[in-house]
């Protein structure tokens, strides 16, 4: 139910976007994130970033004072928490020379020591700080600043009242300036999902929240624009990684949505029995999903699936979570079938890696690269299993979602198999939240009879098509697969629009 | 530490003090008006002090790590450490705890 409202709220953002001419923006250079905030952020205004320690507040704001110095407009990091040789490592390390644009004069690093052994007498301001902007910014020309640990520079002031007043001078001095600011500030030490220090969302004219789930395996991270003044934005919370050279990468899911229906192209699935099952094959730019246990074929399945369409000269892009390349090549040729041939001519691209290497976002930013690089007419994930080890539902989903969203967006046909524990039927879909967005769902499974146990293929769901309703058994040989016929069976029924299927 | 000692200008009169404020700021020309109050009292006319605007110089509040205003910069003779009082100075008890203090740390050397 969740689903079908977050997919009415797309579209009432998208008639929003058409409605409204927003304010100059000038581009983030986080790559997603002005897809996020329909343009970036907002010229010569403040943007706050907030987030717990790890989540890579730093770097998105270096990012942006970076790549912009880079194309020739200067920028001024403050930073109260790191010295800036560690800035400069820390850049470094990313692919980013900060020393190199120092000499340009296009980027200045200022890092205000905050002396704890001062004494307090009196009341006082930070006109001192503000006084050193000024004058950096003057000598630099500067257009974008980051303050990095804006919360270090208000700890320094003795109330509430005197940094609300003190955040809003510099604020004003920013505007009057025309400079676009970043101000970063960590998370408030008692309150859930707020900043440090809650009146900088109210100064901020864009707020955005860096998060991590701790609990997983393997942290995910996600970017949630809180507020936009005056501008559209997406509202939901999108995955997102560090990556080198590129830094943090935002990975939006796409809003288009292909709704030609007609002429749309069918695919063999490799298996003629099967295309006569599911009403013709699969449709381009549809998905569909394997489910059964362990040892019941659905690798046989994907696997012929990739060789017949690879025959035909088309692309296939086979994802593995488990296992090697040469395992998957080795274990598939023990039945009959050659994908190295495909590797080898380049209509096949299989690559594998252990989910536990890194966090499902960066498994998906590159997954999502390789799908932009090589565009390939099919997408094979076998299996999803794995990644449910390392991430949440949630995680799992978003990756899915959006796998599923940029392959129906290039118009190709996005596999998905999975493994379920049990031979229930009712498991094959259970906890998978993602049903809605597949466009065909095949579930294999075994069926017990009094000596022997069979495999058996139902077609459970296919958009826009009919389809047979009926257990088909099969069985798996070095031939491959081969279907047994009905026999004795009541006829078969029509599901879609109750014209049964002819039988052969 | 001490070989930096010989970059900090000594006098007779035992401190070198330095007030960094922002132009006729309130809390800045009380401190200005305090500061002299206090060393009248204090100090014999000889003693001297330097004011300092961080909105005329900006380059000295950069050099000097100057983020608070008014700041009170006092180094003791023969000291390298500097220390610092934000603030309008309206507390004169703590102006007399730091100055001895300044005054003994600089003896103990």
């Amino acid at each position: 139910m969740c689903l079908l409202f977050g997919e009415t709220s797309f579209f009432i953002q998208e008639l929003k976007l058409a409605e409204i001419t927003t304010i100059p923006k000038v581009p983030s250079h986080v790559e997603g994130l002005d897809e996020v905030l329909e343009g970036g952020l907002p010229l010569g205004r403040t943007a706050m970033v907030y987030g717990a320690a790890g989540t890579g507040k730093t770097v998105l704001g270096v990012q942006f004072i970076y790549k912009t110095a880079l194309a020739g407009t200067p920028g001024i990091i403050v930073s109260f928490e790191e010295s800036a040789d560690a800035l400069k490592q820390n850049a470094n390390s990313l692919g980013w020379n900060l020393a190199e644009l120092e000499q340009l004069n296009t980027l200045a690093i200022l890092t205000p020591q905050i002396d704890f052994q001062a004494v307090v007498s009196g009341s006082f301001t930070l006109s001192g700080l503000l006084a050193m902007l000024q004058e950096r910014s003057r000598t630099l020309g500067a257009r974008h600043i980051l303050i990095d640990g804006i919360d270090a520079m208000l700890r320094l002031l003795p109330d509430a009242s005197s940094q609300r007043n003190e955040l809003l001078r510099f604020h004003n001095w920013f505007v009057e300036q025309g400079m676009t600011a970043i101000m970063n500030t960590k998370m408030h030490a008692k309150l859930p999902e707020t900043p440090e220090f809650p009146f900088l969302e109210y100064a901020a004219d864009v707020v955005i929240h860096l998060s991590v789930s701790r609990n997983d395996p393997q942290p995910s991270r996600r970017l949630q624009v809180v507020k936009y003044r005056g501008s559209g934005f997406k509202r939901s919370s999108f995955p997102y990684t560090v990556v080198p050279r590129y830094g943090i990468t935002v990975i939006p899911i796409s809003m288009q949505r292909v709704i030609k229906n007609s002429g749309e192209r069918r695919v063999p699935t490799g298996h003629a029995e099967l295309d006569r099952m599911s009403g013709g094959g699969l449709v381009k730019g549809h998905s569909l999903l394997i489910a059964g246990p362990s040892g019941v074929g659905k690798t046989l399945f994907v696997s012929l699936f990739a060789e017949a369409a690879c025959t035909r000269g088309e692309k296939v892009l086979l994802l593995s979570f488990e296992e090697g390349v040469g395992q998957i090549v080795a274990s598939t040729a023990s039945a009959g079938i050659d994908l190295q041939s495909h590797i080898d001519s380049g209509n096949l691209r299989l690559i594998t890696h252990l989910p536990e290497t890194a966090g499902l976002e960066t498994h998906l930013y590159h997954h999502v690269q390789e799908l932009r690089s090589f565009s390939p007419d099919h997408v094979i994930v076998d299996s999803i299993t794995p990644i449910g080890r390392m991430a949440d539902q949630r995680a799992v989903f978003e990756y899915i979602l959006r796998l599923v969203a940029l392959c129906r967006q290039m118009g190709a046909t996005c596999i998905l198999t999975r493994q379920v524990a049990s031979f229930s039927l009712e498991d094959t879909l259970k906890d998978i939240e993602f049903v809605s967005q597949l466009d065909m769902i095949l579930s294999l499974i075994y069926i017990q009879e009094s000596d022997a146990v069979d495999r058996a293929l139902l077609v459970l769901k296919t958009r826009g098509s009919g389809h047979s309703n009926r257990f088909h058994r099969y069985t798996i040989s070095d031939d491959g697969i081969r279907f047994l016929p009905l026999a004795g069976r009541r006829p078969e029924k029509e599901t879609f629009d109750g014209q049964p299927i002819a039988e052969e | 530490m001490n070989d930096t000692t010989t970059d900090i200008p000594t006098r007779d009169q035992g401190y070198t003090l330095r007030l960094f404020y922002a132009g006729d700021e309130p809390n800045s020309s009380r401190a200005r008006a305090n500061l002299q109050v206090y060393i009248r009292k204090r100090f014999d006319d000889s003693f001297s002090w330097e004011e300092i605007d961080v909105l005329e110089t900006p380059a000295i509040a950069l050099q000097e790590n100057i983020l608070v205003t008014p700041t009170l910069e006092i180094f003791a003779a023969g000291s390298s450490s500097r220390v610092l009082v934000f603030g309008s100075l309206d507390n004169k008890d703590i102006l007399d705890s730091i100055l001895p203090r300044v005054d003994d740390h600089a003896r103990q050397r």
